[in-house]
């Protein structure tokens, strides 16, 4: 190893020579096309007026998970073909969406459009990732609350297409029919002497708090203070009285045995199993339904010492990048294809969700559960969506979850579940 | 069982042990040599295969609950396996090729570049040597995947210089899983060349062999048995990774099945546990079938490893 | 790698080496001009780094190790030594939610605003006409039935003097296919010059202009751009308020008070290290977190190991049968994605219905609440992860057991040892010096094991009255991040990356005190 360096050096010097004259030309060629693309995004002339034939499509990136995006690949064919614009869509697995535009939209790798849940729009509006979109002719068929939860600050972001609220389902065998208060669905337990009454996820070792709030917000329970639809995230209503007196109703009815310590797939068991005449939970179950043994139907959940539960109300949405390059083009994809009776349709045929564009609620009056599904909803609040929310999931759960299991009172519960959310958002 | 290409072939040691077949041994003496190893290796192989087996069970249920589903289905279906392949939007097959592709390439490089730097740290004497040895574990202390977001923005950046290699690109894919896993690997690598005694290479040097040909032609053949283990882990490991490899890669047939998988797992709610299983199963398969049959191999291997000190 | 190659100067294998590096470099050189247009510095950095260090390592005749240590140290530094130091730089800045983009991003949003007063985005049906000679007009329709139709023009040049044209036919209803010279549009078109339309508005005295917005939909808005921002003074102007704003840490904030957002990242140095260390809802429940993230790693490498090692152990005698059967068993584990395996093991050991209740109920036992009790749930946690970790070390230890050379153990036998004795007093210290940097791996690893404890647990079962969402099995990983990323509005990134680079300082420092440790064993045995 002791030869001298030079010979390598002019060895290198060749071959690199020699490489760089090879690689030259495509170098060239990658240039050329590069401006050329530029040229037809930028200007895309007036001057030449038989531009469309040669003009390379317009492309839109979708991001949608499994489902959605077997409905939006049967309304898109219609879109390029009267448009020439070529719809891309991406599977993305639902929860990722949210936290992936963040990231690649300002990255300049996002999508043009995306589909994703109304509790999103306070944190992604305020990242200045979504693009607020008019509301206008295409909007006027769909319901006003629909509406209402994708709003934030006064700006509407995003096409809603279903609605998705708690409701209850019972087993028509054991109960003859739905009852209208608590003391019914009590009573309706004690005289078929069953084991377990009522089913709602998030005891046992699960904490969950969207499924216990409409007991909650029955006897007057909120959790941010709420004026024409603009949230105060320093009015935390969790340890009000009407929250404290709900968690106390929750405490009796589990320490009586009327509500089961469940979790999830507990509550679904026992109500499957015909063990359990009551099961409160969303319409998402209604896909399986087919294979079901037990005769069911689903009602409103019962009033609470003649408060009406408020169940939280989720809004899948279509949103608008920010970063598109193509919001006009994205826009009239929205306005015109996904906002349309037809859209609206297929996405209903794909996804089961109960709809909230008029014609289609219309439609579908005749399907008994996804109707009480949409009058479950009716009475709902949509979950508040400022990014403050992030600080309520876990912890009201949690409190929840030990009130249920019995192992807290109601007051300490909702206290110390609105100590923890004031003091995460006084930081 | 001879490595054909070893300079120094070690002779088989345990062959004429073997020759003493297992039930002509006396009850008491089969049990204190063999029985008690049979009683322990079952009970773990029942630890290792309860879960699968309701995995299994799962895959066959037509029903799509994990938590209502029996041992046994009510009704047994074979519609989760093949459901798999129908649908134009879960191309499994696709998956599980990127995933064979991906998970061989960046694991074979891998222990190719983490045995040539584990010889560096084994044989040579050189500066920084120990202070080397100690950054190459501690970086690898960091798990890859909290670096996620910065992984994700090269990629992006890449894939604007040179087009096809950022973002939802197999080779750069294979270049972290390459990256992610080197130091670790190449101090386990020096641990076992260290254990290979010296003194072959020694007198390999005494002849006139360079350091190349020591590594070639002694410590990179004796090293094998380790490689093989080595290589196993590595390709499981980036086999059955998900979260770099979500971020990473956003077309549908550029997915990994891991990542594919996460799909059926739709909603905290709702999944389809009956495809989820069935999928994973179909995933899992290949890696045990090659490691039953192939298990002569890599035990042959392992055998030949065992040297003469 | 069947035949060693000579490094001689003559021979082949040096013209093969000269011939790669010389690509290489080529390439590298090639790239600059294009990274540099680019301006992606961060890559150039990387690339001639990795070039001066190739070249360095093979070409210099001193630096023989390097030559060994090249390719992996360049990947290691790009692939997973950069991440860290990104975590790094994120944990010194403000990233959060309202504050994830650049500066200029945020400036050209806040840009593309417009002027909002009473009366302002009244929803207007568009269609758009083009004249031979390119020229393109907007018809508009408001919901009174007011119809407009005249020239539109790019929202930033001055307005039209007298832009709306008698269209000469009725179109207050129902859009003709031609006015005068101009020719409606096909969608297909439109939506071919979408990004010039785009940028069109139709001036309509006394109410404002009409921007387009889709391809059939207008909105009327005032004319004029809301802010602007002054680069010589680093400020906003705010058209609409009449007010400035100034810059304070990545936002805007008005003279009237107003926060706008979005903002954007900047470097704010160590506030959120002292935010570790102030913040009363990490640090007080800190001892009872670690406490526990310490039994759970080391307990799960311990068990893991012991596990892996009496297996390959037990495998150990060439006169077993089924070894083969055995060892594929016991890989199923690894095979199958953790994900998975996870949520079925949830199932599992669910109390009530759970088949591994059923199955001690039916050997007689007690149900045990698996998840819900806070003894039970950590014991569930590390039996968990015993399942899913016991494959690495039986494969492991399988490898290292083999490569203890058998005539040491011949030797000792001989002498009348016991089998316990020659294991523990030969194979096991040899087998911990050739392993030792794989425990202290595996403890890292599930020091930080995540998934595992967000799958499985997510934490729980909760800690009663916590001040904070705290949960039994949570571990510092999972319980910052989650205080991080479900914080009081939004997720604090920059917070969660300085509490990963501190738990990486912690993991650091443990496993270097444990390598010291190995080179001791390393010294005796080895």
């Amino acid at each position: 190893m002791t030869f001298k360096k030079m010979p390598w050096v002019a060895l290198l010097a060749v071959f690199a020579l020699v490489v760089a004259a090879c690689g030259g030309g495509d170098d060239a060629a990658d240039e050329t096309t590069t401006t050329e693309a530029e040229v037809t995004t930028t200007t895309a002339a007036p001057e030449t007026t038989t531009t469309t034939e040669a003009a390379p499509a317009i492309e839109l990136l979708i991001w949608a998970d499994e489902n959605r995006a077997s409905a939006i690949e049967e309304v898109a064919p219609a879109f390029t073909e009267e448009t020439g614009v070529v719809i891309n869509v991406e599977l993305v697995d639902f929860g990722q969406i949210r936290d992936q535009v963040g990231v690649a939209g300002p990255a300049g790798e996002g999508p043009d459009i995306f589909i994703g849940a109304s509790d999103w729009v306070g944190e992604l509006a305020t990242n200045g990732v979504l693009e607020p979109i008019e509301g206008g002719a295409w909007s006027a068929p769909f319901t006003d609350a629909s509406l209402n939860a994708l709003t934030f600050d006064g700006t509407l972001y995003g096409v809603p297409y279903a609605v998705e609220a708690v409701a209850l389902y019972y087993n028509t065998d054991l109960v003859a029919e739905a009852p209208a208060t608590f003391d019914d669905l009590i009573a309706a337990c004690e005289a078929d002497a069953v084991e377990a009454c009522l089913g709602v996820p998030g005891a046992g070792d699960a904490t969950d708090a969207y499924h216990n709030y409409p007991f909650i917000s029955a006897t007057g329970g909120y959790i941010f203070g709420e004026a024409d639809g603009v949230y105060d995230p320093t009015d935390v209503g969790l340890d009000s009285e009407g929250a404290i007196a709900g968690a106390e109703f929750l405490s009796e009815i589990s320490a009586s045995g009327v509500l089961g310590k469940t979790n999830y797939d507990e509550a679904k068991n026992l109500f499957l199993a015909g063990e359990q005449p009551f099961w409160i939970t969303g319409p998402w179950e209604l896909g399986g339904a087919a294979d079901w043994t037990v005769p069911w139907s689903v009602a409103k959940i019962p009033t609470i010492e003649g408060g009406t539960p408020q169940p939280f109300i989720g809004v899948q949405a279509f949103f608008l990048s920010s970063f598109s390059e193509n919001k006009l083009v994205a826009q009239s994809f929205l306005f015109d294809f996904i906002a349309s009776e037809e859209g609206q349709n297929a996405l209903f045929a794909a996804d089961g969700r109960p709809p909230v564009h008029q014609t289609i609620i219309d439609n579908v009056a005749g399907n008994a559960a996804i109707s009480a599904f949409g009058a479950s909803a009716a009475d709902g609040v949509p979950i508040p969506n400022i990014p403050e929310m992030s600080s309520v999931w876990g912890t009201l759960g949690d409190n929840l979850q030990l009130l249920r299991n019995g192992e807290i009172d109601a007051n300490t519960a909702m206290t110390t579940a609105a100590e923890a959310v004031r003091a995460a958002i006084e930081g | 069982m001879a490595s054909r290409d070893a300079a120094v072939t070690p002779p088989a040691i345990t062959r004429e042990k073997a020759t003493v077949v297992e039930r002509r041994m006396k009850p008491r003496k089969w049990m204190r040599e063999i029985g008690w190893r049979h009683v322990l290796l079952i009970i773990f192989a029942f630890f290792s295969l309860y879960p699968v087996i309701w995995i299994l069970s799962a895959s066959f249920n037509s029903s799509d609950s994990l938590a209502t589903a029996r041992l046994i289905p009510k009704s047994l279906t074979t519609e989760n396996f093949t459901g798999l392949f129908d649908s134009p939007l879960t191309p499994v097959g696709t998956w599980l090729w990127n995933t064979w592709k991906v998970a061989i390439i960046a694991s074979v490089l891998n222990v190719i570049v983490a045995s040539l730097a584990a010889y560096a740290f084994s044989r040579l004497r050189f500066k920084g040597r120990r202070a080397g040895l100690l950054t190459l574990l501690l970086v690898q202390v960091f798990p890859q995947f909290l670096g996620f977001i910065a992984l994700f923005l090269l990629a992006i950046q890449v894939g604007e210089t040179f087009e096809g290699f950022g973002v939802n690109s197999h080779t750069f894919l294979i270049m972290v899983y390459l990256g992610g896993a080197i130091g670790f690997n190449a101090f386990l690598i020096k641990g076992f060349m260290d254990t290979v005694p010296n003194s072959l290479d020694e007198s390999a040097k005494v002849d006139g062999a360079s350091p190349a040909q020591i590594f070639f032609r002694i410590v990179f053949p004796l090293a094998r048995p380790v490689l093989a283990v080595i290589f196993i882990i590595t390709f499981i490991n980036i086999y059955s990774e998900f979260i770099l490899a979500r971020t990473l890669i956003r077309a549908t047939e550029q997915f990994t099945l891991a990542v594919g998988l996460q799909l059926f797992v739709e909603s905290e709610y709702a999944a389809k546990w009956g495809s989820l299983a069935a999928a994973a199963l179909i995933g899992a398969a290949p890696i045990v079938l090659t490691f039953l049959v192939a298990q002569k191999q890599i035990i042959g291997g392992l055998t030949s490893g065992a040297v003469k000190g | 790698m069947n035949r060693a190659r000579s490094s001689s100067p003559l021979s082949w294998g040096f013209w093969v080496k000269i011939g790669v590096i010389a690509i290489i470099d080529a390439l590298i050189v090639f790239t600059v001009p294009v990274l540099i247009a680019n301006e992606s510095y961060l890559l150039l950095t990387m690339f001639v780094g990795a070039a001066l260090l190739l070249n360095w390592a093979y070409l210099s005749p001193r630096a023989e190790a390097s030559k060994w240590l090249a390719p992996g140290l360049i990947f290691m530094a790009i692939f997973v030594v950069f991440p860290v130091i990104y975590t790094g730089y994120v944990s010194l800045t403000n990233w959060q939610t309202g504050n994830v983009l650049a500066k200029q991003q945020v400036i050209d949003q806040l840009e593309s605003q417009v002027i909002r007063a009473e009366g302002d985005g009244v929803p207007l049906e568009l269609d758009i006409y083009r004249d031979p000679a390119g020229q393109l007009a907007f018809l508009v329709r408001d919901p009174e039935g007011n119809t407009y139709f005249g020239i539109a023009r790019d929202r930033t040049s001055d307005p039209i003097d007298d832009p709306l044209i008698d269209p000469g036919v009725d179109i207050s209803v129902e859009s003709p296919d031609q006015i005068g010279d101009f020719q409606i549009l096909s969608l297909r078109d439109l939506l071919a010059i979408a990004n010039q339309i785009e940028n069109l508005v139709l001036d309509i005295p006394g109410q404002g202009v009409a921007r387009a917005q889709s391809a059939s939909t207008a909105q009327l808005i005032q004319a004029g751009q809301r802010y602007a921002y002054d680069p010589n003074t680093d400020t906003l102007f705010d058209a609409q308020e009449d007010v400035t704003c100034s810059i304070e840490a990545g936002n805007f904030i008005c003279e009237d008070g107003r926060r706008l957002d979005p903002g954007w990242v900047i470097v704010e140095g160590f506030d959120n290290y002292a935010e570790v260390f102030t913040n009363e809802r990490i640090r007080n429940p800190f001892v009872k977190v670690f406490t526990w993230n310490l039994i759970f790693a080391l307990g799960s490498v311990f068990i893991t190991f012991a596990i892996g090692l009496a297996l390959a152990n037990a495998l150990q005698d060439e006169r077993l049968r089924g070894r083969a059967v055995y060892r594929s068993i016991y890989i199923l584990p690894y095979a199958i994605p953790a994900f998975l395996s996870v949520l079925v093991w949830r199932g599992l050991l669910n109390e009530s219905y759970g088949q591994v209740n059923n199955l001690l109920e039916s050997l007689g036992l007690n149900a045990i609440p698996w998840l819900g009790d806070p003894f039970w749930a950590k014991v569930a946690v590390l039996l968990v992860n015993a399942w899913l970790g016991f494959p690495y070390m039986f494969l492991i230890t399988s490898g290292a057991l083999t490569a203890i050379p058998e005539e040491l153990k011949e030797a000792a036998r001989v002498d009348g040892a016991s089998a316990w004795r020659v294991f523990r007093t030969i194979t096991l210290p040899l087998l911990l010096v050739s392993t030792a940097p794989l425990l202290i791996g595996s403890f890292a690893f599930n020091f930080n094991n995540f998934v595992l404890i967000f799958m499985l647990t997510n934490g729980g079962p909760p800690v009663p009255s916590a001040a904070v969402p705290l949960g039994e099995t949570d571990i510092l990983i999972s319980f910052t991040f989650d205080l991080a990323v479900n914080a009081g509005r939004g997720n604090q990134f920059a917070l969660g990356s300085a509490i990963v680079v501190m738990i990486f300082v912690i993991v650091a420092v443990l496993s270097a005190v444990s390598f010291r440790f190995t080179k001791r064993l390393e010294e005796v045995y080895g």
